[in-house]
């Protein structure tokens, strides 16, 4: 077996993919384009054997011949792909379990500990005078992931709030953070303090 | 002003963004990608404004003049070299502050002129160039009468449109 497991589902279409293509030795090269923990992107394309490098790794899915550049097979290390299909979407789905989800471990730890002060003594006692709430949700590799909530939930100037405060507060009281990005779901706030116009 | 990492300064660009904006982050992504520093003004005061000098400013875009010595004074300090406005509730101050402090902009007579569409409009017909036919009513016109005035020429189907604001805002 290899570094990654493919499903029965997705064995079975890459197969028909192969056979729809018609050349010969073809093998599958599997590939994390972006690791990024909020939409972790993956490619899978057909290639010919021949377009194997020394760099690559390789290995046999009951037949098929699975090419994996190393910097992917790192990260790839036991994941299952399958393949989907439905009226809600179609394609091959990853479960990287190197890759985890944004807040599915405990947040503890000094640099937490900074940042959340920070958050919760600078940042909030201002946002909440438009009715706005700034939460922690993970901190990965020095990067800050927050949500917004309240009047900040779907608010035009909620990237502004980002940009132009919350990240330069961040940066300047806690210097080793190398980026702050905003996970929230702006397309569902209910209250937003200024309502873009379109 | 702020340095990257290398020697070179980093430039500042003023946005003029109105607090209904929806374009927000789009700018913001494109001066980050750009390497520049942004200083957002707009018609209301930001949150963290006092904890980020330099980052925000309030402006009125109907003061041209309280505005531009609020930009001037900000401008001592953070200098500005350049100066966009993301809507065209800010393009008449832009191209004010554009003019004043010698940065690339469009003329504040062109400015005038584009913004209004009546304006816009007038300059077509004076240069020959094809152009809707169009009537300007108040806005307290009585609708009874607006609509024996449309039932003439130029007549139906018309589009009713606000003399400013972008984007389909205020069209019916």
């Amino acid at each position: 077996m290899g570094m990654i497991e493919f499903t029965e589902a997705a064995k079975r279409q890459i197969r028909t993919f192969i056979e729809q293509d018609g050349a010969p030795d073809l093998a599958v090269r599997v590939r994390v384009a972006n690791p990024s923990p909020v939409q972790p992107q993956y490619e899978m394309t057909l290639i010919e054997l021949a377009e194997r490098t020394a760099e690559d790794e390789s290995f046999e899915a009951e037949g098929i011949p699975v090419v994996v550049d190393s910097e992917s097979a790192r990260i790839l290390e036991g994941t299952r792909v399958d393949w989907v299909d439905t009226l809600q979407e179609s394609g091959f789905k990853f479960h990287n379990p190197n890759i985890q989800p944004l807040g599915s471990e405990p947040l503890t730890g000094p640099l937490v500990e900074r940042v959340k002060r920070v958050i919760d003594e600078r940042i909030n006692p201002s946002v909440a005078m438009h009715g706005g709430a700034v939460s922690l949700v993970d901190i990965r590799d020095n990067i800050v992931y927050l949500k917004m909530s309240g009047g900040c939930q779907g608010c035009g100037m909620a990237s502004v709030t980002l940009t132009q405060g919350v990240k330069q507060v961040l940066h300047d009281m806690v210097p080793e953070i190398v980026d702050v990005q905003d996970v929230t779901d702006h397309a569902a706030g209910t209250d937003p303090y200024f309502s873009p116009a379109k | 002003m702020t340095r990257g990492d290398g020697d070179a300064p980093r430039r500042r660009v003023l946005l003029l963004i109105a607090s209904s904006t929806y374009k927000a982050e789009d700018f913001l992504d494109a001066a980050s990608t750009l390497g520049i520093d942004v200083t957002v003004g707009s018609d209301q005061q930001q949150t963290l404004a006092e904890l980020t000098p330099g980052t925000s400013l309030q402006v009125d875009f109907r003061e041209l003049d309280r505005s531009m010595a609020k930009v001037l004074e900000l401008h001592a300090d953070y200098p500005f070299a350049g100066v966009v406005a993301a809507e065209d509730e800010g393009v008449l101050l832009a191209a004010a502050v554009g003019e004043t402090l010698g940065l690339k902009q469009t003329p504040p007579e062109a400015a005038a002129r584009a913004r209004r569409k009546d304006f816009f409009r007038a300059c077509l017909q004076v240069a020959g160039l094809p152009c809707p036919p169009f009537r300007v009513f108040p806005l307290d016109a009585d609708p009874a009468e607006l609509a024996t005035a449309l039932s003439r020429s130029p007549g139906f189907p018309c589009v009713l449109k606000p003399l400013a604001l972008s984007a389909g805002r205020g069209v019916a």
